[in-house]
């Protein structure tokens, strides 16, 4: 049985990731569509828990929903 | 500090102000926002003391305290100061979840006095967005939401809910 053999064709035409500057370009029309939709921000919005307690934590969060 | 810290320190650093060099450009080009991106050094922290005691903050938060003990605990932290006119618009914090699959924002706070209405937290997002992508990353992660408003503002910019954790996240391709 023969074995398969990639080709230096095959090797050419995969797909290449996106350099940073096209993903942060893509994310920027996606979140400026979103945010002209969006109501106001809120003013002086935050997000987070208590910051003397959260610094003491471990790494422990998992990745798995 | 011991030498590996210090090594990571140092080339987080460089993607850090490579994330900033990127999303600089981008925010003006692609958002349509024109602001000046920072890290979290003296000129920031000493523009949050003129908002530190404001009666309309939503939290009480030490940045001075907590990003210096935040910044010595995590070498591979993203951070950012955005700035408006050279008043300080907003802080934030955050690192890579333990896997290393997503970038999560542990704290951001607008400033309370700011007259604006220019978006920061999208400004924010594409920040994260580089800075995951640089370090192989492909989720965001906005932790602890502070209230259902904000929780469902972030909700609008495309960013899902899970009460189990109390996070946001988004994929960073769409």
């Amino acid at each position: 049985m023969s074995k398969k053999v990639t080709s230096l064709t095959d090797h050419k035409q995969r797909k290449k990731p996106l350099p940073t500057r096209e993903v942060v370009r893509s994310m920027a029309q996606r979140l400026k569509e979103l945010s002209d939709e969006a109501p106001p921000e809120p003013k002086g919005f935050a997000s987070g828990g208590d910051m003397s307690k959260i610094l003491q934590e471990e790494d422990n969060d998992e990745d798995e929903r | 500090m011991l030498a590996t810290h210090m090594d990571a320190e140092r080339r987080y650093g460089a993607l850090r102000a490579q994330t900033l060099k990127i999303v600089q450009d981008s925010a003006a080009a692609d958002l349509g926002v024109s602001v000046t991106l920072t890290l979290i050094d003296s000129a920031a922290l000493s523009a949050f003391k003129r908002w530190e005691h404001d009666p309309n903050r939503q939290v009480d938060w030490d940045w001075i305290e907590g990003y210096s003990a935040f910044k010595f605990r995590h070498p591979k932290r993203f951070e950012l100061a955005v700035w408006e006119k050279n008043q300080l618009g907003s802080l934030s914090l955050g690192r890579p979840t333990y896997n290393g699959t997503a970038i999560r924002l542990d704290f951001i706070e607008a400033s309370p006095v700011r007259e604006s209405d220019v978006k920061l937290f999208p400004v924010t997002l594409l920040a994260m967005t580089a800075y995951a992508d640089l370090l192989g990353a492909s989720e965001l992660r906005v932790m602890h939401p502070i209230n259902a408003t904000v929780r469902r503002y972030y909700e609008r910019h495309g960013l899902t809910y899970v009460a189990n954790g109390d996070y946001l996240y988004m994929g960073i391709r769409a």
